[in-house]
């Protein structure tokens, strides 16, 4: 047998990990041309009370989506955020109203119950090994019910402005930017950095690469998992706050569909469902996709029913073209 | 192959007694289980009736006439049944929303198109299969992971079935008759079992349980959501029978739009996707009902046991309290159903001794 | 190559291994020296993995000792064998795709800066590690799934380079690789070597012995046949010491005769990167195997006559008719039936019966009208089998997981007989089955061929294609190379399908 030489090096051209991923900026770039179509076509997008209202309506989604995502990169899955949407908001809602609460013990208490919900979530998960869209689905209903038995058969009215902070009115704005939109802003920038740079962040990726691998590797799999779960239901505290700050009303209905919601804007953001990759900018982004929807139609004057047909579009679109790509890179 | 060891276990099983031997057997079949549940909870809620605990009589009349909420549940739970033991994650989060957008597309026929009965039926049908393919499309052979090609359809159904008639419910005359469908069935002692029960789910569930059991069909099925590889050696068309899958689905959905259209003598744009919705509840039934989300394991029994058992203790439930306050009670129910028989599921598996079972 | 004065970094002593009463290992002494590539080579089963193993930690030995570096190491344990220096790298890669090559290397034990992932430094560490095994170090901040499989390897070792690595032991790290990749592997096993690192090298590609090894081991039946330099072997040479002096197995049933008409017939068949120019054809009544090395692309030709991945070119006839397989329906139809390699994944349907496992083989035959089972005719198929290939089974309804790995193996040869193919391929039939199991289902296909089918078995065992075959192609590189017949000698096969410059035909592109 003939010895090669070994062969010149391929000099070809490899997707190095980069701060911003390909998917993000198409996502982008679809969102820039949108908006640059809407300012043609109406006379209305770029006013400041339009685009404060994109901005505000995002942010609960934004939010909860933090955590949505760090749970779909572990091939996880959270249906249970709307209910649980729904507990803090009537706890924290009837506390402000009923017994006076100020805004900051209010906040934390809206983070300690949310965290507390997402707990439930991450041990049945974790330690119970139960798949988590049956372990979420479980905790739906459960939830829903918590919130019904508090709400006792009353939406809660007349919530005092304790968060108008974080609201949608001109007391939570900041510069004319919705405060609101400022924390989903920084949140979400605490997690992209803490998925990149800190360890416990980069093992979620391996985790929902494959868990086995993950756990020879060393990496602590079922804290793991109970962290993203409890996380989730942090993020959902917070997310009840803002809505609660927009409203001043908190219904009985409070949440429901939420869950789909976000999970739609996690996957428009390039996040695989079947984990392992995904960030939270592509979150934010499908977020605000969703948002500037929304208020187009609202715009354009067309039914408001289209919205909900356009995600759908969104979402085969967004998967499609990721399919595609992981088929051709497979090729290569 | 060797023999010692296989009477060895044969003489350690014998020492278990029969009650735990028949612990085990509840605990690994799901259907024994539930019907052993679903007596539990009869026999004891009516003895609280007797009682005087509850807010009217848990008795037969009661029962039967509560069934009305046995068919969707009963159907769509067929429809996650399909879909789930199809696996590759196998779940259809847009049934609810194809039951919206069928059932709007029954009440134009009826309602608006004066057509006749049977017709509009299998044309509902018809629709039901068409958005059913689309899903099933999207998941067999483009290989959209499943959660998310029916969460978009979820959205597109609901938001066309909400665009058709611009919000309004079509609640014409030849549609309010429809309620005639639902009548309940007289048998003797005062009991009235809704009428939709023996035209819609038990024609529709003998169908489903033939297919799977007696069809080729249902080999098929239970093959690729066991070993998809092995399935394809095996000279199955993967893609085709988990896009049929899809399909019945859809079918099944379109069979549940016009029992809802019936029921509620009005055809609602959002009568699938209100609140929870309806894929929600299917999902919890199919799942406590033994069909597991990995694909491959579910019985058409155990989706119907488990959808009574859901609709008689919700029945129950609705008469301990006063009032309204009992529906939310049921939330909680399905939700501790569903985490606790998936917490048994888990724990008879890790529990099952490593060793080889002993032949019979 | 071996340096003047050799250190011996690892010594195996007196190792023995028992798995229930069989004996995989017996008093097998084994040493590695640094600077030197030290091959491992033997049949399948002659205790090769075990042996690496035990001196991985990852199973204990039953008796014998490891001496590290003239230091005792207690066995069966990973991580007391990782600290002592022995890093091993498995054929599969365990890698995150998603993840970089960095992140990948230190996985569970980043390095880090104030508690954050220190990337600059890792990258660092990275890239050098990539230098030194000759690779790009700007791919340390790549997606593992964007690199080719040959990299990935790689990887694999780096990440294994990051301890203290003194020795290093790679399980056939060639088998998937092309011969190009192969090159850039040596290059960097080169570098290593020459960093003093102890290479175990196992391989069944002998030819690459002479190019890449110091040392050769050879390993027979559990106990060491030779150890030697390798200047001092061929291929030729080193196939005799595998194969011992053993000729064709006597007992085989008398060679059928071929002069039954031609029922397979395959002609230029040929698949991109997989195989190509694959012509030969099976009469009724014969059984041939495709003798091929992991990797040959043998287990590849049996796919595309089934449809599972069918080839771009060349024709295949059946029974004189040519037919088109695209898919494993068109290969049913046009009589061929497969039974596939590894049970696990692709054979039996596990938590099932064993009629299912049977019966959905054929559906069609067994339905009545249009698409309805019928289940008496179903029973009854299922317990033929039982009876007809002796499958070990309580009865129909017993679950296909509670039996015997061999009893499950009958029961997937079973489906694919359910079709009454005229043409049977089987790939590995014998892998992972138990001698009985194993001569009663060599007994099956022999009967089969007897009955007229005409048979290809697909296998990188040699003496059970010796044993089965009447005549045995080579297959190495993607294409046919030299035929045997019944009569020939295991090691000039072995030494044909493995490299054999004189018998290899020029098989290698």
């Amino acid at each position: 047998m003939t010895v090669l030489p070994v062969p010149a090096r391929r000099r070809a051209r490899r997707v190095t990990s980069r701060a911003v991923e390909g998917q993000e900026l198409v996502l982008a770039g679809v969102i820039a041309v949108l908006w640059l179509v809407l300012g043609l076509v109406t006379s209305t997008f770029f006013t400041a009370s339009n685009l404060q209202n994109i901005l505000f309506t995002m942010s609960g989604v934004a939010i909860i989506g933090v955590g949505m995502t760090a749970v779909i990169v572990t091939a996880g899955i959270d249906v249970s955020v709307g209910s649980s949407f729904a507990v803090v908001a009537v706890i924290i809602g009837r506390a402000v109203r009923d017994a006076g609460l100020g805004p900051v013990p209010a906040v934390l208490g809206a983070l300690a119950v949310g965290a507390a919900l997402g707990l439930v979530n991450g041990i049945l998960v974790a330690y119970g090994r139960i798949h988590p869209i049956i372990v979420t689905f479980g905790t739906m209903n459960l939830f829903r019910f918590v919130a019904y038995q508090i709400f006792a058969g009353q939406q809660v009215d007349g919530v005092p402005p304790a968060f108008a902070f974080l609201g949608g009115g001109a007391p939570g704005r900041t510069l004319g930017v919705p405060n609101a939109f400022l924390l989903a802003a920084v949140l979400a920038a605490l997690a992209w950095f803490a998925m990149r740079y800190v360890p416990t962040g980069r093992h979620l990726y391996a985790i929902g690469g494959d868990a086995v691998a993950a756990r020879l590797a060393g990496i602590r799999v079922s804290r793991r998992l109970l962290g993203v779960y409890a996380l989730t239901g942090l993020v959902v505290g917070l997310a009840a706050c803002v809505t609660i700050g927009g409203s001043g009303t908190v219904q009985q209905n409070f949440g429901t569909g939420l869950e789909l919601e976000v999970i739609a804007a996690v996957v428009i953001g390039g996040t695989s469902i079947l984990g392992g990759r995904g960030t939270v900018l592509g979150t934010v982004l499908g977020a605000l996709l969703v948002a500037t929807v929304t208020s187009a139609v609202t715009l354009l004057d067309w039914s408001s029913d289209l919205t909900q047909l356009f995600i759908g579009v969104f979402i085969v679109i967004a998967v499609g073209v990721d399919l595609v790509r992981e088929r051709r890179r497979r090729n290569l | 192959m060797t023999v010692t060891p296989e009477v060895g276990t044969g003489a350690a099983e014998g020492r278990v007694g029969p009650a735990r031997r028949a612990l085990r057997f509840l605990l690994a079949d799901r259907v024994a289980l539930l019907c052993v549940l679903l007596v539990v909870m009869l026999v004891w809620l009516r003895v609280l009736s007797a009682g005087g605990y509850l807010t009217a009589n848990y008795d037969a009349a009661y029962l039967a006439s509560t069934m009305d909420q046995f068919v969707p549940l009963g159907l769509l739970g067929l429809a996650q049944f399909a879909v789930m033991v199809s696996g590759r994650g196998g779940i259809d989060l847009s049934v609810g929303a194809m039951v919206s957008l069928t059932g709007m597309a029954f009440g134009f026929m009826v309602g608006d198109g004066g057509w006749p009965l049977w017709v509009s039926l299998i044309a509902a049908v018809a629709c039901g299969a068409v958005l059913g393919a689309v899903n099933g499309f999207l998941v067999a052979y483009l290989r959209f992971p499943a959660l998310i090609a029916t969460l978009a359809t979820y959205y597109g159904y609901s938001s066309l079935a909400l665009l058709t008639n611009s919000h309004a419910p079509i609640s014409t005359p030849p549609v309010q008759n429809l309620i005639a469908l639902t009548q309940p069935v007289d048998l003797p002692g005062n009991i009235g079992i809704p009428l939709q029960v023996f035209t819609f789910l038990l024609p529709c569930a003998v169908l489903m349980w033939l297919l799977v059991n007696r069809g080729t069909y249902g080999r098929k099925l239970y093959a690729i959501g066991t070993n998809e590889i092995a399935a394809r050696f095996a000279t199955i068309d993967v893609a085709s029978v988990r896009f049929r899958a899809y399909l019945i689905s859809g079918v099944l959905s379109g069979v549940t739009a016009v029992v809802t259209v019936a029921q509620f003598a009005s055809a609602r744009p959002d009568a699938g996707t209100t609140g929870n919705g309806m894929a929600l509840p299917s999902i919890t039934i199919a799942a406590l009902g033994g069909v597991a989300i990995a694909g491959g394991v579910g019985r058409v029994g155990g989706v119907l046991v488990a959808a009574l058992l859901v609709v008689w203790l919700n029945a129950g439930i609705l008469l301990a309290f006063e009032g309204n306050a009992g529906s939310q009670y049921q939330l909680a129910a399905l939700g501790i159903l569903l985490v606790v028989s998936a917490l048994l599921n888990e724990f008879m598996v890790r529990g099952r001794p490593r060793r080889r079972r002993r032949p019979r | 190559m071996a340096t003047a004065l050799p250190r011996e970094l690892l010594r195996l002593r007196g190792i023995r291994k028992r798995y229930g009463g069989v004996t995989v290992l017996r008093d097998v002494d084994f040493e590695v020296r640094a600077g030197e590539v030290h091959a491992l080579v033997g049949e399948n089963g002659a205790g090769k993995s075990t042996l690496i193993k035990i001196a991985s930690g990852a199973e204990p030995a039953g008796g014998g000792t490891i001496t590290v570096g003239g230091r005792r190491l207690a066995g069966g344990s990973t991580t007391a064998a990782l600290d002592a220096g022995i890093a091993t790298v498995y054929q599969e890669p365990q890698l995150f795709g998603e993840l970089t090559v960095a992140e990948n290397v230190f996985i569970g034990r980043e390095l880090r800066r104030r508690g954050l992932v220190d990337r600059a430094a890792q990258r660092a560490r990275v890239a050098e590690l990539l230098a030194r095994l000759g690779l790009d170090p700007a791919i340390a901040e790549v997606r593992v799934a964007d690199l080719p499989v040959a990299e990935q390897q790689l990887v694999s070792i780096a990440k294994a380079l990051t301890g203290p690595a003194r020795v290093l032991i790679l399980d056939e790290p060639s088998a998937i690789l092309t011969d190009r990749e192969i090159e850039r592997l040596f290059a960097a096993i080169r570098t290593l070597r020459a960093d003093g690192v102890g290479i175990v090298y196992i391989s069944h590609r002998l030819d690459e012995l002479a190019v890449i090894a110091d040392r050769i081991t050879v390993l027979r039946d559990g106990a060491v046949v030779a150890t030697k330099p390798v200047r001092e072997l061929c291929v030729r040479s080193i196939a005799e010491l595998m194969v011992g002096g053993s000729l064709a197995e006597p007992g085989a049933s008398a060679a059928t005769s071929g002069d039954g008409p031609v029922l397979l017939a395959v002609a230029g068949l040929g698949r991109t990167r997989a195989f190509a120019e694959v012509s030969f054809q099976v009469r009724a009544g014969e059984i041939v195997a495709l003798y091929g090395l992991v990797g040959s692309g043998a287990e590849h030709i049996a796919g595309a006559l089934y449809g599972i991945s069918p080839a771009d070119t060349g024709s295949i006839a059946v029974g004189g008719e040519p037919v088109r397989v695209h898919s494993p329906k068109d290969a049913a139809r046009a009589g061929i039936g497969m039974v596939p390699a590894d049970r696990k994944v692709a054979g039996v349907f596990a938590g099932k019966s064993v009629g299912f496992n049977i019966s959905v083989g054929d559906l069609p035959a067994l339905s009545r009208v249009a698409a309805w089972v019928d289940r008496t005719r179903e029973r009854e198929v299922a317990a033929g089998f039982i009876r007809r290939i002796a499958i070990k089974a309580p009865g129909v309804a017993s679950l296909v997981s509670t039996l015997s790995g061999g009893n499950q193996q009958k029961v997937v040869l079973a489906r694919s007989l359910a079709g009454r193919p005229r043409v049977l391929l089987l790939a590995e039939p014998t892998q992972g089955v138990d001698v009985g199991a194993k001569e009663e289902i060599h007994r099956v296909v022999r009967g089969l061929a007897e009955d007229g089918s005409a048979i290809l078995v697909v296998s990188s065992d040699l003496r059970e294609v010796l044993r089965l075959a009447d005549r045995v192609l080579v297959v190495r590189g993607g294409r046919i190379g030299p035929e045997f017949g019944r009569s020939a000698a295991q090691a000039d096969i072995l030494a044909a399908a493995a490299g054999d410059p004189v018998g290899g035909g020029g098989a290698r592109s």
